[in-house]
């Protein structure tokens, strides 16, 4: 199942940079999900 | 109990010895989140780092369990993905969560062993075990 966790993740990695460059309300997504993987691992 | 048992397990599994890590890993994920977020128009250079930074301390422990997994001196019969850096109130709540769910496992035997006896033919199977502990008695049995 790794494998197929790591393509999704990278092309998730790829789709949020992508709405950090375009900017606007998209580019909040990318800083947001950092932020929410990090509380999710913390708690 | 099961649950009681469970959450016991899980609070164990999750007991950390080092209380500075979990401030550390949302302090700098966040703080290269808030870069990411000032900085308009994005630089490529800064914002490949500062995301690279966010990126390498949300895998960090991940790789620290990864890795401690392998280096530790765990329990046989009731492995488990662990970090490598536990206190000894973690280490102890650990064993002794341990005992206590190798113990219910095995009062659950005869009706596993009763299942398994009553409902085959002959045949060959395979028997799926989370543990060591839970399957040995039912390979002896089954002898």
């Amino acid at each position: 199942m790794a494998p197929a966790l790591s393509a999704l993740a990278g092309i998730g990695l790829v789709a949020l940079w992508s709405l950090d460059a375009a900017g606007g309300a998209a580019s909040l997504v990318l800083p947001a999900n950092l932020i929410a993987a990090a509380l999710w691992q913390g708690t | 109990m099961a649950g009681y048992v469970v959450n016991g397990y899980v609070t164990g599994y999750l007991a950390i010895g080092e209380k500075w890590l979990v401030p550390a890993l949302l302090g700098a994920t966040g703080l290269a989140a808030v870069g990411l977020l000032v900085m308009r128009p994005p630089l490529r250079t800064p914002a490949i780092l500062l995301g690279g930074l966010a990126i390498a301390n949300l895998l960090a422990m991940p790789t620290a369990w990864s890795v401690g997994t392998i280096l530790v001196k765990g329990n046989t019969g009731f492995p488990a993905a662990r970090p490598p850096f536990l206190n000894e109130a973690a280490e102890t709540q650990r064993r002794r969560w341990s005992l206590v769910a190798g113990r219910r496992r095995a009062r659950r035997r005869p009706q596993a062993l009763a299942l398994l006896q009553g409902n085959h033919q002959s045949e060959a199977y395979l028997l799926a075990a989370v543990n060591a502990r839970q399957a040995a008695p039912i390979i002896i049995a089954d002898r």
